[in-house]
């Protein structure tokens, strides 16, 4: 008997088979809202957190950014609108909770990286909703790539998402050199007013 | 807050896919308990983007692709690995007696990698092309794995034959 027939037999030994679990579908539902209610109990701790750490670190900013809009001044992004991402690192919190229906996120990114680089990558950012989005106080966001990234300000160059627009926020995500190799998850996900957006895609680090 | 209403078509398929990733999972890991927790986390991460699965009508390559790569990821954060070449005692009754079949013993001796190489080719039976698509690696790195697998499995065999002539 070669290698190969003793190895199909031995992987697809009955022995192996587990039983059901009768309940799977109730198990799966309370897992998942498990997850979505630490998500929850997080974004409050995130926003909790902005408010503390946004102000000061947008006070400090103004010299070197472009200018931040305040509070009721509008600047619609036009469709498409590229925004940049300025690297702010605002600490070790987590802007995620129940996904919302009308705040989308979609992850456009290349499918490699390589350890010890940056991977740059494009957030759709969709506001599907009939009412507009304020960013303000300006919102984390978190990047996760393995154990690469962290939670970060956006620039807020602009005040408001309107209703039924979306913008694309360009990102940088430093891969460290020890970063470990093979597919991993990269995480994408942020709060704004009240509604969370996250979005996800795999990502080969070579 | 209130509670997640899965769509119909998720809470079916996990009524009638959830036995057959179990096995996958114990095959993968040969660990009954672990193989649980790495379906419950798949069917979760599964269930959060059911409506946005890039293939809907194959989901399960998206949950064994979760799947194997928690399995790998899992024993890369805990940094537990322990590569035994004999199988300690088992006193739990959901281990199968097979458990003390000396290929699965030499497959519970195997790096993950080669394990994890070995598992989808002979028991999902999947091309080297898809396995690379599933582990995120090139084709070469799953040659290179599985012919490394084999080739100890192979030596073991005949140091155990040698063994049991003496």
């Amino acid at each position: 008997m070669s290698i190969d027939d003793l190895l199909r037999d031995a992987l697809r030994d009955d022995s192996y088979a587990l039983p059901g679990w009768p309940d799977a579908t109730a198990r799966v539902r309370a897992g998942i809202s498990r997850r979505r209610r630490r998500r929850a109990a997080t974004v409050a701790a995130a926003l909790a957190a902005v408010t503390v750490l946004a102000v000061p670190i947008a006070v400090s900013q103004l010299a070197a950014s472009p200018p931040l809009q305040g509070p009721g001044v509008a600047v619609t992004p036009s469709p498409g609108q590229v925004i940049p991402w300025l690297e702010r690192r605002v600490g070790p919190v987590t802007p995620s909770g129940p996904q919302s229906q009308t705040l989308v996120a979609f992850i456009d990114s290349a499918s490699t990286v390589d350890p010890g680089t940056s991977l740059d990558y494009v957030v759709s950012l969709e506001n599907r909703s009939d009412t507009d989005l304020r960013l303000d106080p300006c919102p984390v966001f978190v990047q996760q790539l393995g154990p690469d990234g962290g939670t970060y300000l956006f620039n807020c160059t602009i005040a408001i998402l309107p209703a039924h627009s979306w913008i694309r926020l360009r990102m940088r995500l430093s891969v460290g050199a020890d970063a470990p190799t093979g597919l991993q998850e990269l995480s994408w996900s942020t709060a704004i007013d009240g509604q969370v957006a996250s979005a996800s895609t795999f990502i080969t680090v070579r | 807050m209130a509670r997640w209403d899965a769509p119909a078509s998720f809470d079916e398929y996990v009524r009638a896919r959830h036995q057959a990733l179990l096995r996958f999972a114990h095959v993968l890991c040969g660990d009954a308990y672990l193989a649980a927790d790495l379906v419950q986390d798949a069917l979760e991460r599964t269930g959060l983007r059911w409506r946005r699965l890039r293939d809907p009508d194959d989901p399960d390559g998206y949950v064994r692709r979760v799947i194997v790569t928690q399995y790998l990821n899992r024993w890369r954060r805990m940094r537990r690995e322990r590569l035994v070449a004999d199988v300690p005692d088992r006193v739990d009754p959901r281990e199968p007696a097979s458990a003390e079949d000396p290929i699965r013993q030499l497959l519970a001796a195997l790096p993950r990698q080669q394990r994890a190489v070995l598992v989808l080719r002979f028991y999902q039976d999947l091309t080297e092309v898809a396995i690379a698509d599933l582990l995120g690696c090139s084709v070469g790195t799953v040659k290179s794995n599985s012919s490394r697998a084999l080739a100890k499995l192979r030596a073991a065999l005949a140091a155990q034959k040698v063994e049991d002539l003496r």
